[in-house]
């Protein structure tokens, strides 16, 4: 079985970086989710995987709402063979036809799933008060795209007119909430010009030609500009030393060398590449320093003061001083900035990390109005879809992990529930299997681990399965499944020995082991060290009347790590053989640590073993020995335990 | 009037727009590719800008203690506009507007000093700075379509016809600077100085406004250009004292026609060919120069005091050959190099004089 912290680190590990979306602003942005809230298509296009794609069907039955129309029958895209097919294919094992309690041909899916049909599914958890952002400032509700932090959003929604003089790019640091600048938008690309003989005819001083060259260059490229340095002299000294030391990233070594040959060569100055490239660098380091120092005061003022720093080629200084101004709390300047970046940058990983990094830093409501700057992507999904449902999986995450509980709308599930058929995440659809396991809707988990395994045979979309099935009480199922994996992965095995271990020790299981799948549990129990596994052995053992094997496991058993179940197992051996010493010992070692060894001697041996919490143990063994013997004997000494009778 | 309008495109656009009868430019106009000295402008404008003109936009006079005054400004921004450089154009004007224009009634002051605090100690304007820099704004709100630009160069050009215009006997005459010239304030007063009528300036300008009195300037100017001439080289004083009739070279200068005059007849040539009896007496007082240079001349002995041998000065000397005979002295003006900021400037503008009113003067095969 899955410990929790193991659970929590799966999810966690799929949910990523969680993004604070916010549906929670007034105007709220429209629904970013362009299916809207139903119509699954019935066949949902997947990417090719390669096996039976006719009858793909990744379904997101779990959250379908409560009322369908009638006529909409197919919306539940479920095809139990296809979905399942693919997890063992070839294998008939987790047909839920087959395997699911409900006696009639399944719709399991949404019998088990949808509220409607079972209404005690807890879809939607009962309500909790939201957990409260730490930070939150004023924030008015916008429209996407607008600041939520701006003071007047109607002046930012009218940019400020520029004065005539601001032809240049105005670094979108400088723009306040008032004056929402166009100029954010002023990275302009220069052309390409080719500015050779340009040059040649500058350092030949022939005016002429450069004239005639100018007027060229102007007629074909409006809005081109001359470069200033057309009359550097041509130098012999070569600036490649210098230039080795900027690309080692030794500044400083960089700016000795350059004093040290002007030093030399009094006329020669560095070239206005080099130059520029220089500072720029150096500008960059003081500004990671400034922000690895957290010194946001500095950050923000050296991004201030170089315009140079704020384009798309500097996009981590922008990022780091986007961060200063929100730990300045100065959310509307950093909304501005990541505007900026969303509005002129290109780069597709650096816009989807854009938007991760604002989550990290700004209040929903800012996030969730950057969301509008996404584009159109080819295929007419918008871009931050994926991002914008990073809040519900943290959301998500956090149910299924026990570490928060809160309630997410259904129309959010089934909006997100959507978009993982379409774009066939298995990420997404392991999440939501979790989800349902944390809320023990079995039938519901089930459906999505099969589907996310359908994507992506991961071992983790496995185990949900198994871990499903089993609750599903569907044991010989679990049990196939998890023996076929077993060798996939270390916690793939335990399960199997957890599994095997629970029919063992469950004396009225229907499930029947035959010997190869013993030697083979027992293998796995050896190199596993399990405890758990020996003991549960012992117990077959003992009812084999092996008493010498039995024996033999329950101390190996306790040998590996003292549990109750072996320690008891232990102390009925010894009750069986008289060793009353050897019983008293164990109770006297053990006895502070498992309650069971008190009703030794009336010791039914399953009774106990079955519990595998400790701490509830204490609870309810009284409860059990009621049940077994109608009342709790005061005094069973010398009384032969009811399994050594056996 | 045989006004033949040789103007390149800038001076075209500017001629239909302001109304002026356009009947004659066309048939001389070149295409600017065959505009060789439009050309040079160009090539040598970045020269310039390179040498004497600052990253914010300010023209440095490097002779002169590093200062800058509205009148490099005002050169700078016609030579921008010329250029077809509105960056320059922009960062010039930007900074002229902020160090200079600090006077209430919308002229400039003239000198801007670096190593000073406050970097302006004299607030008096300079008129032929103001005139440039008006011109230039013109200019510029034609070339790039900026009607801001041309706001603001009537706005300076009313100030020039109300702050520094005065009635004399001779007419309607500029004052050099709206303090320090007029009757009452110099013995001899008023003073005036013939190198600050950009006649084409001045003209421009009254096409703009109505408020500017160009027509009134510009016939006390050709008026003084005949009859304030000195001694036996018959030149213009520098500065000349319009007190008595006829006028007198100022009794508070060197009665001498130099740095400043010398400019009379290039301003007069860029203008118009229509005055070669004035410019011929400039010719002669060349023509026996070693050369082709000019020399600031003594007026009342009219000796050479000290020869003007930088490029820039020659270039007058070929610009006014241009306008009298359509044709150079001799090779030269086209070897534009940068000496000092005010020969250079000199260069520039024979050269767009050149380039706008006498362009086929200078050829590829002359």
């Amino acid at each position: 079985m899955l410990n929790r912290n193991q659970l929590t680190f799966v999810l966690l590990a799929a949910c990523a970086v969680g993004a604070p979306i916010s549906f929670a602003t007034g105007e709220g942005p429209k629904p970013l989710n362009p299916l809207g809230t139903v119509g699954v298509p019935a066949q949902p296009v997947l990417p090719a995987v390669g096996i039976q794609p006719a009858a793909v069907g990744l379904s997101a039955p779990a959250v379908q709402p409560v009322n369908l129309p009638v006529g909409a029958a197919p919306v539940v895209g479920y095809s139990a063979q296809a979905v399942v097919m693919p997890v063992v294919p070839g294998n008939q094992y987790l047909d839920p036809q087959q395997f699911s309690p409900q006696p009639a041909p399944v719709p399991a899916p949404s019998a088990g799933i949808m509220p409607a049909a079972q209404p005690t599914a807890p879809v939607v958890l009962p309500s909790a008060p939201m957990q409260q952002q730490v930070q939150q400032p004023d924030t008015i509700p916008v429209r996407p795209g607008e600041n939520p932090f701006a003071r007047s959003p109607q002046s930012a929604r009218a940019p400020a007119p520029q004065p005539a003089s601001a032809t240049h790019a105005q670094p979108a640091i400088n723009a306040g909430a008032g004056t929402a600048s166009p100029a954010a938008t002023g990275e302009q690309k220069p052309p390409e010009v080719d500015e050779t003989a340009l040059r040649y005819y500058g350092q030949t001083r022939d005016f002429k030609r450069l004239g005639a060259e100018l007027r060229r260059l102007k007629a074909l490229y409006p809005g081109w500009e001359a470069p200033q340095n057309i009359f550097d002299a041509p130098t012999n000294i070569s600036e490649q030393p210098i230039w080795d030391l900027f690309a080692a990233g030794n500044y400083a070594g960089a700016r000795e060398a350059i004093s040290r040959m002007q030093s030399e060569t009094p006329s020669w100055t560095p070239s206005e590449d080099l130059s520029t490239k220089l500072a720029t660098a150096e500008v960059r380091t003081l500004l990671e320093r400034s922000y690895a120092q957290r010194n946001w005061r500095e950050v923000i003022t050296l991004a201030e003061t170089t315009p140079q720093m704020m384009v798309c080629g500097e996009m981590n200084a922008m990022w780091l001083t986007a961060e200063a101004l929100a730990y300045s709390r100065d959310y509307t300047r950093a909304f501005e900035l990541y505007k900026h970046i969303l509005t002129n940058c290109d780069d597709a990983v650096e816009r989807q990390s854009t938007i991760q990094k604002a989550d990290l830093v700004l209040p929903e409501a800012g996030v969730a109005s950057l969301l509008a700057f996404g584009r159109t992507m080819p295929d007419g999904t918008p871009e931050f879809e994926n991002l914008s449902y990073d809040r519900l999986r943290l959301k998500m995450g956090k149910i299924a992990s026990g570490t928060a509980m809160m309630q997410i709308a259904p129309e959010q599930l089934q909006s997100f529930g959507d978009y993982v058929q379409r774009t066939g995440s298995a990420k997404d659809a392991a999440l939501f299997g979790w989800f349902y396991y944390g809320q023990q809707n079995w039938q519901a988990s089930y459906q999505w681990f099969v589907a996310a395994s359908y994507i992506d045979q991961d071992a983790k979309n496995i185990e949900g399965i198994v871990l499903s099935l089993r609750n599903l009480e569907q044991p010989e199922k679990a049990l196939e499944l998890a023996r076929q994996y077993a060798v996939a992965t270390p916690e793939l095995k335990k399960i199997y020995t957890e599994l095997v271990s629970a029919i063992l020790i469950d004396e009225e299981s229907k499930v029947k082991l035959d010997e190869t799948e013993i030697d083979l549990f027992a293998t796995y129990v050896e190199e596993q060290q399990s405890p758990l596994g020996a003991q549960a052995l012992g117990w077959y053992r003992l009812r084999a009347g092996e008493i010498k094997e039995a024996k033999a496991l329950f101390t190996q058993s306790v040998d590996w790590e003292p549990t109750e179940g072996g320690v008891v197992g232990l102390a009925v051996m010894a009750s069986r053989a008289k060793a009353w010493k050897t019983v008293t010992a164990l109770k006297a070692k053990y006895g502070e640590q498992f309650a069971a060894l008190d009703d030794i001697k009336v010791y039914r041996q399953q009774g106990v073993t079955q519990k595998k919490k400790r701490n509830t143990l204490k609870q309810e063994t009284p409860n059990l020995l009621t049940r077994l013997f109608g009342t709790r004997p005061d005094d069973s000494k010398g009384q032969r335990p009811r399994a050594a009778v056996n | 009037m045989n006004r033949k309008m040789c103007v390149m495109a800038i001076a075209m656009l500017m001629t239909f727009q302001t109304g002026q009868p356009a009947g004659a430019a066309p048939s001389a106009l070149q295409s600017p590719s065959e505009n060789v000295a439009a050309d040079i402008v160009q090539g040598a404008w970045l020269m310039y800008r390179h040498t004497f003109v600052s990253e914010d936009g300010r023209v440095i006079d490097n002779r002169n203690g590093e200062i800058s005054h509205s009148e490099g400004q005002g050169y700078g921004m016609l030579m921008a506009v010329a250029a077809d450089d509105r960056r320059s154009f922009d960062s010039m004007w930007r900074w002229t507007q902020s160090n200079l224009m600090v006077r209430e009634d919308g002229l400039m002051a003239w000198r801007w000093d670096p190593a000073q605090t406050p970097h302006v100690q004299d607030r008096n304007n300079a008129t032929d700075g103001d005139l440039l820099v008006a011109w230039a704004l013109q200019r510029a709100g034609d070339l790039w379509q900026e009607p801001s630009y041309q706001a603001e160069a009537i706005k300076i050009a009313r100030s020039i016809g109300t702050a520094a215009t005065v009635d004399t006997p001779y007419g309607k005459v500029l004052l050099p600077g709206a303090a320090g010239f007029r009757t009452e304030e110099q013995p001899d007063g008023p003073v005036v100085n013939l190198a600050y009528w950009i006649f084409p300036a001045i003209e421009d300008l009254g096409r703009l406004t109505a408020d500017f009195p160009a027509d009134a300037l510009i016939e006390t100017g050709l008026k003084l250009l005949r009859e304030a001439r000195f001694g036996p080289a018959q030149l213009p004083a520098d500065w000349i004292s319009l007190k008595a009739t006829p006028p007198a070279p100022a009794e508070a200068f060197v009665p001498q026609f130099g740095y400043d005059a010398i400019r009379v007849p290039l301003y007069l040539s860029w203008f118009s060919r229509d005055y070669p009896d004035i410019l011929q007496t400039f010719a002669d007082e060349w023509k026996t120069s070693p050369d082709d240079a000019p020399a600031a001349v003594e007026l009342n002995t009219a000796a050479r005091i000290s020869p003007m041998s930088d490029p820039g000065y020659r270039a007058i000397v070929q610009v006014v050959r241009c306008s009298i005979d359509n044709r150079l002295s001799s090779h030269g003006i086209e070897n534009f190099e940068p000496t000092d900021y005010y020969p250079s400037t000199l260069h520039i503008l024979s050269l767009m004089a050149i380039s706008e009113r006498y362009p086929s003067c200078l050829t590829e095969t002359n």
